[in-house]
C-alpha cells in the first residue's frame, strides 16, 4: 500500500525526493518509516499483507479486526447498519506520527482547459460545484468528502458522518503522491519494494537501496 | 448450391470469373484459391497486420498517450530486456507455472477420466458434468472465488486447514513461498475439466477388444492402464499438452485476479508484467517488444512439439 507507506515516511521527515529532486529512499527517515511499516505488517492479522482497502473495511464490518486502516472514501460503509455489524461502534483517528501528521491526499479536480470556448462560465461552474453549499449536498447525497475545511466539523454531517473531523484533520498537513510523469512507474517500483519488504524477501535497508538505484536510473 | 450473379451454381460462376477453357486441374487450383482467399483476408486483417503494428512499435519509443508513433530506437527495447532482471523472472514464473499445472492437470484429467468410465453408466454421467462446471466459469471471477477461498479469516481453505491443525504451516496468497502454488491450485481446478473431457472422448474411441485380450492374458488393472490406455491417449494427450501449455503460458486473468503478481512479485507471470509495463507504466513499445520475445519463447517451446503432430497428421 504505497499511500499508507507514503504517509508514513512522510509523517516521520522522509520523502520520495530531497531538496534537489533526486530520489531520497536512502535517507535514514525512510529507512526507520520502511523498518515501523515492516514492524506494523507484522503484527497484523494473518493474510492482511495481501489486503487491499476493501478487504481491511470488510475486516472491520464484520467486526474481525478490532483496528484497520482504511481510506476515507470507504468510511461509510463502516456505518451503514444494514452492512456493518461495527456501525456505531467504532471511532475514528488520524494516522498516528512520530514527527509530524501527515496524510495521503487522492483527490478529483474540475479543471479548464486552456482553449476553452467559455473560460469565464467554465470558472463560475467550478466555483459553484466546489463551493460550501453544493459539496454539503453532494456529501449528504452519497457520502463524498469534499475539500472545503468549514464541512470536515459540519455539526449536521458530522452526526452522521463522525469519520469526518478525523479526514480533517489527517489532511491538514497532507500531499498528493508525485504528481511526475513517471508517477506510475515510482508507485510500481515503491509497491514491489514494500511487497519485499512486508513478505520478509528483503530487509528494509536493501530493499530501498535497490528502489533507490532502480528508480535513480528510471527516472532519469 | 445457388450463388453469384445470374445464379449459377458457385463452382461455375468461380470457374466463369477466373477464366475460361481450363483444365480440371487448373480449374481446381483456381477455385481452392479463390475459396481460400476470405480465409487468407481474414488472417492478414486480424493477425498479420497487428503483429505488423506490434513489430513496428517494439522498435520506437512510443509511450500510451503520446500523439505519433514516438522515435525509432532500433533495438533498444530488445536489448532492454535482456538487462530486465523482472523479465527473467516473470519468465521463471511463468516456466515453473505452465510445467507445474501443465503435469497436474494432464495426470489429474486422465486419471478422473480412467475413474469415471469404471463406475456405472448414469453415475459417470452425473459426476463428469459436475465436474465440468468450473470450465464454464470465467477466469476472473475463478480468482476472485478463490481469492476468498484463501482469505485467512474467511476462506474455506484455511478452516479445512484449521481443521486439521495445518493452518499455521501453511503461508496462503501472502507468502512469496506459498503464493504461486495457491495460484497453481485454482488453475488446476478451473482447467483440469477440459482435460478430463478431451480424454474421455478419446477414452470412447479405444476398441474394448483391446482389453479384453489383456485379461484373458492376465495383465492387471495398472498394467492396462500402462501398455494399453496411456498409449492410445497419446494422440490426445500431445494435442491437449500444446494446447494447455500454450494458454498456461499465456495466463493472466486468473492471477491478475488471485494476486496481481504479488507477494514480492512471486506469481508475476510474463503477461502480468508485460500489462503492467504497458498500461501501468505506459511503456507500450516496451510492452510490445516483450510481448515480441514472449511468442518466440512460446515458439520455441511448442513448436518441436506442434512439428512432431503436423507430421503425423495430428493437427
Amino acid at each position: 500500500m504505497p499511500a499508507l507507506a507514503a504517509a508514513i515516511m512522510r509523517s516521520n521527515g522522509g520523502d520520495y525526493f530531497n531538496a534537489d529532486g533526486d530520489v531520497a529512499l536512502t535517507d535514514a527517515a525512510v529507512l526507520e518509516a520502511t523498518e515501523f511499516y515492516r514492524d506494523l505488517v507484522n503484527v497484523s492479522m494473518r493474510g492482511s499483507e495481501s489486503w487491499h482497502f476493501d478487504d481491511v473495511n470488510k475486516a472491520l464490518q464484520f467486526g474481525q479486526a478490532p483496528l484497520g486502516i482504511t481510506i476515507s472514501g470507504l468510511a461509510g460503509f463502516l456505518e451503514d447498519p444494514e452492512e456493518s455489524a461495527a456501525a456505531g461502534s467504532l471511532g475514528y483517528a488520524p494516522l498516528p506520527y512520530s514527527d509530524q501528521s501527515f496524510g495521503t491526499l487522492a483527490l478529483w479536480s474540475w479543471c479548464l482547459t486552456g482553449d476553452s470556448n467559455n473560460p469565464a462560465e467554465a470558472f463560475q461552474l467550478a466555483a459553484w460545484l466546489t463551493s460550501a453549499e453544493v459539496e454539503k449536498q453532494q456529501t449528504q447525497m452519497n457520502g463524498q468528502i469534499s475539500a472545503v475545511v468549514s464541512l470536515f466539523n459540519d455539526e449536521e454531517l458530522v452526526a452522521d458522518m463522525p469519520w469526518l473531523p478525523a479526514v480533517g484533520a489527517a489532511l491538514e498537513n497532507s500531499a498528493t503522491q508525485p504528481l511526475i510523469e513517471d508517477g506510475p512507474l515510482l508507485a510500481e517500483r515503491i509497491m514491489e519494494m514494500l511487497s519485499a519488504v512486508a513478505t520478509g524477501v528483503e530487509e528494509p535497508a536493501a530493499a530501498l537501496e535497490s528502489a533507490q538505484s532502480d528508480l535513480a536510473e528510471l527516472l532519469m | 448450391m445457388k450463388a453469384g450473379p445470374g445464379q449459377l451454381p458457385l463452382r461455375r460462376w468461380l470457374l466463369r470469373s477466373a477464366g475460361k477453357n481450363l483444365d480440371h486441374f487448373a480449374q481446381d487450383k483456381i477455385t481452392g484459391t479463390l475459396l481460400i482467399v476470405p480465409a487468407l483476408f481474414i488472417v492478414f486483417v486480424v493477425m498479420l497486420i497487428p503483429l505488423a503494428y506490434g513489430l513496428l512499435l517494439s522498435v520506437t519509443d512510443f509511450q500510451l498517450g503520446d500523439a505519433g508513433l514516438g522515435n525509432f530506437v532500433y533495438l533498444d527495447n530488445y536489448i532492454k530486456a535482456l538487462r530486465d532482471e523482472t523479465f527473467f523472472q516473470a519468465l521463471k514464473t511463468t516456466l515453473i507455472f505452465t510445467a507445474g499445472v501443465l503435469a497436474a492437470e494432464l495426470t489429474l484429467g486422465v486419471l478422473i477420466a480412467v475413474l469415471l468410465m469404471r463406475i456405472p453408466l448414469a453415475l459417470g454421467k452425473v459426476l463428469r458434468t459436475v465436474y465440468t462446471i468450473p470450465l464454464l466459469i470465467s477466469p476472473i471471477i475463478v480468482g476472485l472465488t478463490w481469492r476468498y477461498m484463501y482469505d485467512p479469516l474467511y476462506g474455506l481453505v484455511y478452516q479445512t486447514l484449521d481443521t486439521l491443525h495445518l493452518d499455521q504451516h501453511f503461508g496462503g496468497l501472502g507468502s512469496v513461498q506459498w503464493a504461486l502454488f495457491c495460484v497453481m491450485i485454482a488453475d488446476i481446478w478451473q482447467t483440469t475439466p477440459f482435460i478430463l473431457l478431451v480424454v474421455t472422448a478419446s477414452l470412447a474411441t479405444i476398441p474394448l477388444y483391446l482389453y479384453e485380450a489383456a485379461r484373458i492374458d492376465g495383465a492387471g488393472e495398472f498394467r492396462i492402464f500402462f501398455i494399453i490406455t496411456l498409449p492410445m491417449l497419446r494422440n490426445a494427450l500431445i494435442v491437449l499438452t500444446v494446447i494447455r501449455g500454450v494458454d498456461a503460458f499465456r495466463v493472466f486473468d486468473i492471477i491478475y485476479a488471485l494476486t496481481n503478481g504479488g507477494p514480492a512479485n512471486s506469481t508475476q507471470s510474463l503477461s502480468i508484467y508485460i500489462f503492467k509495463r504497458g498500461f501501468a507504466n505506459y511503456e507500450m513499445s516496451y510492452a510490445m517488444a516483450l510481448s515480441i520475445i514472449t511468442m518466440f519463447v512460446l515458439f520455441a517451446l511448442f513448436m518441436p512439439v506442434i512439428r512432431k503432430t503436423r507430421t503425423e497428421g495430428l493437427f
